[in-house]
């Protein structure tokens, strides 16, 4: 049944696909924060808030195509890590030798920074991490999911979300440059 | 034998416990209540990753232009969309026939005044032109009330 004061995803969904604009807009703040917080964690931070606003505006213009087969948060993330894949496969095509990709997946170049960026340390790490690695890291800490929600979203028991989890955090501690 | 697959377990769930408690903002003294050293190497990755995480979201000036170049944007791309359920597939539907009943009487006027006598096609024509303008009127109700609905 509809809730009008908390209406879920898919009825505003619904309503942005007949053109409401305040549905969109309701959209948009729910998931500004985890589109903003995944582009932020493996882009660099001058390019963040342009493709956080192509995101949402792939979700715009796709809305029509959404059928909700899947859960909207999903099919939210999914855009995203494509628009992630599009931005480096655009900067692979156009600047070849002075990808900031390539440059940061120079291990030697963080681990002998002297005064390394945090951030930049983690976008490179997280970035050479297996993607169901990089999917539990920014769950637990840019969703906030706990683990028996991952567990649950995922449709994996709580013991393998955590066995993932450590996996993932190890991986991470280790492409961070070795003792973080 | 198992020993090694609960030594993975109970590992597993001190990351997990030791993440809540830093995520929650909890105090945790590594070296008293961890002494595994994997544990203690891990803290510092899950103390930096949040550190990360927590900016994870634009400022107000970034939110300001995010939000107008996305309004711009629905503006331009966005027309309104019809949503096509039954009542309006039935509201279309008659509204289109009144119209259409509208023009023919009226059409019929014309063309029957030339008829001689009472004869029943003359008949008929008349007594549908009598309710043509009342059908148009209620026809374009119809349809103005349509657009209207679908409107914000």
């Amino acid at each position: 049944m509809p809730n009008p004061i908390n209406p879920s995803d898919e009825e505003l969904v619904q309503s942005a696909q007949m053109g409401k604009q305040d549905a969109f807009t309701q959209l948009y703040e729910r998931y500004v924060r985890s589109v903003y917080g995944r582009v932020r964690m493996k882009v660099p931070a001058e390019d963040v808030e342009d493709l956080t606003q192509e995101v949402f505006i792939a979700v715009m213009k796709s809305l029509n195509q959404f059928q909700g087969r899947s859960k909207f948060k999903t099919w939210v993330w999914t855009l995203t890590s494509r628009k992630i894949a599009d931005y480096y496969r655009y900067r692979k095509n156009k600047q070849p030798t002075q990808d900031i990709n390539n440059h940061l997946q120079d291990s030697s170049l963080i681990t002998q920074t002297k005064d390394p960026d945090d951030l930049v340390i983690v976008q490179a790490a997280m970035r050479r991490l297996p993607e169901n690695y990089q999917e539990i890291i920014l769950l637990r800490f840019i969703e906030e999911y706990p683990f028996d929600e991952i567990a649950r979203l995922n449709g994996q028991s709580l013991e393998a979300v955590k066995s993932l989890f450590r996996r993932a955090m190890e991986a991470l501690r280790k492409e961070m440059g070795g003792r973080a | 034998m198992n020993d090694q697959p609960n030594a993975e377990n109970q590992l597993d769930d001190r990351l997990a416990e030791l993440t809540d408690r830093l995520l929650n903002n909890e105090e945790v003294e590594v070296e008293s209540t961890w002494t595994d050293s994997d544990l203690a190497e891990l803290e510092n990755t899950i103390r930096r990753l949040k550190s990360v995480a927590q900016a994870a979201r634009p400022d107000a000036a970034a939110e300001g232009r995010i939000r107008s170049r996305l309004a711009s944007e629905w503006k331009q791309s966005m027309r309104p969309r019809w949503n096509w359920t039954w009542p309006r597939w039935v509201t279309a539907g008659a509204s289109a026939a009144f119209i259409l009943a509208g023009i023919v009487g009226l059409l019929g006027t014309k063309h029957t005044e030339g008829l001689s006598g009472s004869s029943g096609l003359a008949g008929a024509a008349e007594n549908l032109s009598a309710f043509a303008p009342a059908a148009l009127l209620v026809g374009i109700i119809l349809f103005v009330g349509l657009l209207l609905s679908n409107r914000k």
